[in-house]
């Protein structure tokens, strides 16, 4: 138990590093949103007609559509875009913080990042095989699902979601295949990133081939790790349940629901430096890494004497 | 004998039945049956494979003898890629037809074997493919045959067809799902000959178009007489009343159904269907024997339906025309048929939705589709207007006969019943709502550009417009002429329409004549500029700000005539106010639109906006505080149902953060999970 509620205590004592990731959440939602500022404000900043209503009513809901006719819709690519480069360049310093511990200093952190950003970035390429071959398995097993007339969420009738129940047993055994899967995927790159700081490793390549075979070593790891991503979407579901049962109406509930939707990304978040934590938990446990590799760490004879 | 007692217990006194038990009329016929058919058919599920015959009785009704009688072949839609059918489907897009995804093996299709006049003359030979809406060469669906002599006027010919057909995978209303089919337009049916006056021809005219991805169908009044042969392991629900079973040796059972004074016929026959009966009972009202076909795994679909049934038997009954037949079946598909099947109106059969977790109590989504289905049965069913041509006098009357049910009987939508078992817990609060059917009926479209509603429905740029158009828009364009003329008048217009134009087949102009004539208004103009204009609504105030009048600078004359620089001053804090309000008008229709002002000290001004004008700005100076507008609203306290954006009918001179904030924040929440989920995958 203690190897799920440690990483979880460092994720969430992890505070200001999840204040950094959440900066760089709303950084890209802002940018997201901000095209329909002038839109929404135009539609709704004087709309009487609209003052105490819930989001999905006749007078919002119903009439945003019309609303983004001319333009003005949400901005996705580009944020997206950018969220890429920030989330690569920030999880150097998350797996400094996840690894090192000790007071946390927001210019060691960029500079943990700056430092790792590179590797860290040809290390994801390198697992994105990865994760298409761990897709494989969920993949193959929903043709033979299909095959023996049993389905998957992704193999049922579309209108399924409407009038039947996506939920059998099939379909969620297949889904925990898929979060197994992911989970391989997802530690994997975990464990390289915690060996490519620690190690101090340039090889990318390397780091993802000695974390896979690490990973592989201890499968109660990659089983813990996917519950670990159960309770953090689990906890995640409840508070956005709670947000959405916030009644609705004027600017102070709106803002309240704002405030309580920070608390379901806060939540994310500090999994997902927890996630980062268990890595560098199971790299310091097993050992199994040397702590140099490559012919520059094998040892080198003394020089004959002169 | 326990039957009456049992009524006088429970205090309800049917009215006569028009219908008897084995669904023939009492009395005289209520239409004039000018097309009836004796049908007999063979289903093999295994082979997809059906053999019908079909005597044809068809009466000419025109002055002028017929040598040549048309007729629809509908499967021949689904023969191959290059039909009509799949074609504008491809291109356009459509509900319910997923013919594009066909491969191989899903193709269906219809061959006429033989066509045999009483003294046995076989005229198939004479059969040649019509294409009178596009010329398509590779379109089946419309054939001829000729006489060796012409029907004379009002005289009556007998043909007995036999067919085969390849059953289609199932696509708009036809076809097989696993164990389940469902038979509508599957018999070669003859088309309608319009006679003058009806629907404005002035010479008698055949009517009878081709299958088009968006058209549903047109026929003529008759008695359908139906033996319908499946295997035992399959049950079957059909149109009109059960009027026998019988084992046949070969393990097949023959079901036996009959109904006079419809104009079409369509059947189910599906293996593993539950059945569950009721029967409607209302004071005053015939009663109705109910049957619901549901698949094992929805079986709480049933009470949905049939109590969603009978509240519109009820309130259709009671308003318009009560319900003549004696039977009514309704059909919930098996999952996974639901959109390609469900939702489709047959006179006396109709297939609705299923659900395997309904929400309770009453699920908003089954109920609105069963309520649509049943009050067809009026609007179409009874009052059988022409599908092809005029779709809005039967989907749009739909339409708006639903939301007058649903008013009734209170039941809004609700979005969270959308969601899907297992997910409603934690995402059920996130979209609990309760939006009136009138509110969504509009909010599809967008005013102006858009179609004219009435025209041939494949003439119209998409399926999506066609949708829009025909059952919204024009459910909404009722609703504007409702609140032109007042409910009651509109009641009493909407009954005249039914008793008046029941059995027969009404135009858009006839409805409007009688509109004029029920309401003592001339609505046709109003009415020609909702059905044939492309015309739409939003009125909105989209400006309003008050500041003190600025005080004038420049040059002016000097009392001898010189232009003199008169210095900037600042404005008379004791000066009038002056407001400045902006209505503007999106869409062309020619309604009223008055502006009200609400003024700081609570009085209030009307403006007229003259008719034409897509714009006004009202100006007003009074003394402050008083004189300010706080509010300005369009339409105060009478909304036009067509109005597409009802939110933007009044604004005010302070600011409401409330409703932009809760948008904004809606937004900015869904982007940062958004955000976050991607940023997981980092």
């Amino acid at each position: 138990m203690n190897r799920l509620l440690e990483p979880i205590r460092v994720g969430f004592g992890e505070w200001r590093t999840v204040a950094v990731l959440l900066w760089a959440n709303w950084l890209v939602a802002g940018l997201m949103v901000a095209p329909t500022v002038p839109t929404v404000w135009a539609a709704f900043g004087h709309a009487p007609l609209a003052v105490g209503k819930p989001l999905v009513s006749s007078e919002l809901l119903i009439g945003l559509r019309p609303l983004f006719v001319g333009g003005g819709t949400p901005s996705v690519g580009a944020p997206l875009l950018l969220l890429v480069v920030l989330q690569t360049f920030l999880v150097g310093g998350v797996v400094w913080r996840a690894s090192a511990g000790g007071p946390f200093r927001l210019g060691a952190f960029l500079g943990q990042s700056g430092r790792l950003v590179g590797r860290n970035a040809r290390l994801y390429l390198w697992l994105l095989l990865l994760l298409g071959v761990a897709m494989l398995v969920p993949v193959g097993l929903a043709a033979l699902l299909h095959v023996l007339g049993l389905r998957t969420i992704f193999t049922m009738p579309g209108e399924t979601w409407i009038f039947g129940s996506p939920f059998g047993v099939t379909s969620v055994l297949h889904l925990a295949v898929l979060g197994v899967a992911l989970a391989l995927w997802r530690l994997s790159l975990e464990v390289g990133r915690v060996l490519i700081f620690r190690d101090d490793l340039r090889t990318t390549r390397r780091a993802a081939w000695r974390a896979l075979r690490l990973v592989l070593r201890s499968p109660l790891s990659i089983v813990l790790y996917a519950v670990l991503g159960a309770v953090a979407t689990g906890a995640a579901l409840l508070l956005m349940r709670g947000r959405a049962m916030l009644p609705e109406g004027n600017a102070g509930l709106a803002l309240l629901a704002l405030g309580v939707g920070q608390t379901v990304l806060w939540t994310r978040l500090a999994f997902q430096v927890a996630g980062t934590r268990f890595a560098a938990a199971l790299v310091q446990r097993t050992d199994a890494a040397p702590r140099h590799v490559g012919h520059l760490e094998e040892p080198v004879e003394a020089a004959p004497p002169v | 004998m326990l039957a009456p007692l049992l009524l006088l217990v429970v205090g309800v006194t049917p009215a006569p039945p028009r219908f008897d038990q084995s669904g023939r009329s009492i009395g005289a016929p209520l239409s004039d049956r000018t097309a009836s058919y004796v049908l007999e058919a063979r289903y093999d599920p295994a082979k997809r494979h059906l053999t019908g015959t079909a005597r044809l009785t068809w009466t000419n009704r025109s002055d002028l003898p017929q040598g040549t009688l048309w007729f629809h072949t509908y499967w021949n839609a689904f023969k191959n890629s290059e039909s009509t059918f799949v074609r504008e489907q491809r291109r356009a897009g459509a509900a319910r037809a997923s013919t594009g995804r066909y491969a191989g093996e899903d193709f269906g299709w219809t061959e006429l074997r033989s066509a045999r006049l009483p003294d046995g003359t076989d005229v198939r030979s004479t059969l040649r493919w019509e294409r009178p809406d596009d010329g398509n060469p590779a379109d089946q669906t419309v054939f001829t045959l000729t006489l060796p002599a012409p029907v004379p006027p009002g005289g009556q010919v007998t043909l007995d067809l036999a067919w085969e057909a390849r059953v289609p995978k199932l696509a708009a209303r036809t076809g097989v799902h696993g164990k389940y089919t469902l038979f509508g337009q599957w018999f070669p049916k003859i088309g309608v000959l319009e006679v003058p006056p009806q629907r404005g021809v002035r010479t008698p005219t055949w009517n009878c178009h081709q299958f088009h991805a968006t058209t549903e169908f047109y026929a003529d009044f008759g008695s359908y007489d139906a033996a319908l042969t499946v295997p035992r392991t399959m049950a079957v629900g059909a149109a009109g009343v059960r009027t026998g079973r019988t084992e046949n040796p070969d393990g097949t059972v023959t079901h036996r159904f009959h109904q006079d004074d419809v104009i079409d016929f369509a059947w189910t026959a599906w293996e593993g269907a539950l059945e569950v009966s009721d029967v409607f009972r209302s004071d005053g009202l015939p009663e109705v024997g109910l049957t619901v076909l549901v698949p094992p795994e929805a079986r709480r679909t049933a009470p949905h339906v049939l109590a969603a049934a009978k509240v519109a038997l009820e309130h259709a009954g009671r308003r318009w025309l009560p319900y003549p037949y004696p039977h009514l079946t309704l059909v919930a598909p098996p999952i996974g048929a639901n959109l390609q099947s469900g939702g489709m109106e047959y006179p006396t059969f109709v297939t609705v939705y299923a659900r395997t977790d309904p929400a309770q109590p009453r699920d908003s989504l089954l109920w609105e589709v069963a309520i649509h289905e049943v009050v067809h049965g009026w609007w179409q069913g009874m009052v059988a207007s022409n599908e092809f041509e005029e779709a809005w006098l039967d989907e749009g009357f739909a339409t708006w006969a639903t939301t007058e049910v649903m008013n009734a009987v209170g039941l809004d939508w609700d979005l969270a019943q959308f969601l899907p078992p297992g997910t409603r817990w934690f995402l059920g609060p996130l979209l609990r709502s309760r939006i009136p059917e009138r509110d969504i009926r509009p909010a599809g479209t967008v005013p102006r550009f858009e179609s004219s509603i009435l025209r041939p429905s494949w003439r119209f740029k998409t399926g999506g417009e066609m949708g829009r158009s025909t059952y919204g828009r024009a459910a909404a364009a009722l609703a504007v002429l409702e609140q032109e003329v007042g409910p009651e008048t509109f009641a009493r217009l909407m009954r005249t329409y039914a008793e008046r134009w029941a059995f027969r087949h009404p135009s858009t102009d006839d409805f409007l004549q009688l509109a004029s004539e029920v309401s003592g208004k001339d609505l046709r103009p109003l009415g020609n500029a909702l059905f044939r204009g492309t015309a739409g609504l939003d009125d909105s105030v989209t400006g309003l700000r008050c500041a003190p009048p600025r005080p004038p600078s420049g040059f002016f004359d000097a009392d001898g005539g010189t232009p003199v620089l008169r210095a900037p001053r600042a404005a008379d804090p004791g000066g009038d106010v002056r407001c400045e309000v902006l209505v503007e008008r999106r869409g062309d229709l020619p309604l009223p639109l008055d502006v009200q002002l609400t003024f700081a000290d609570g009085t209030h001004l009307r403006r007229d906006v003259p008719p034409g004008e897509l714009w006004t700005r009202i100006v007003t100076e009074r003394p402050p505080p008083g004189g300010r507008v706080t509010l300005a609203e369009v339409h105060p306290g009478a909304r036009p149902t067509i109005d597409t954006s009802p939110g933007n009918d009044a604004r005010s001179l302070d600011a409401t953060p409330g409703p932009a904030l809760t948008v904004g924040g809606w937004f900015l929440y869904a982007a940062q999970l958004l955000a976050a989920a991607v940023g997981s995958l980092l």
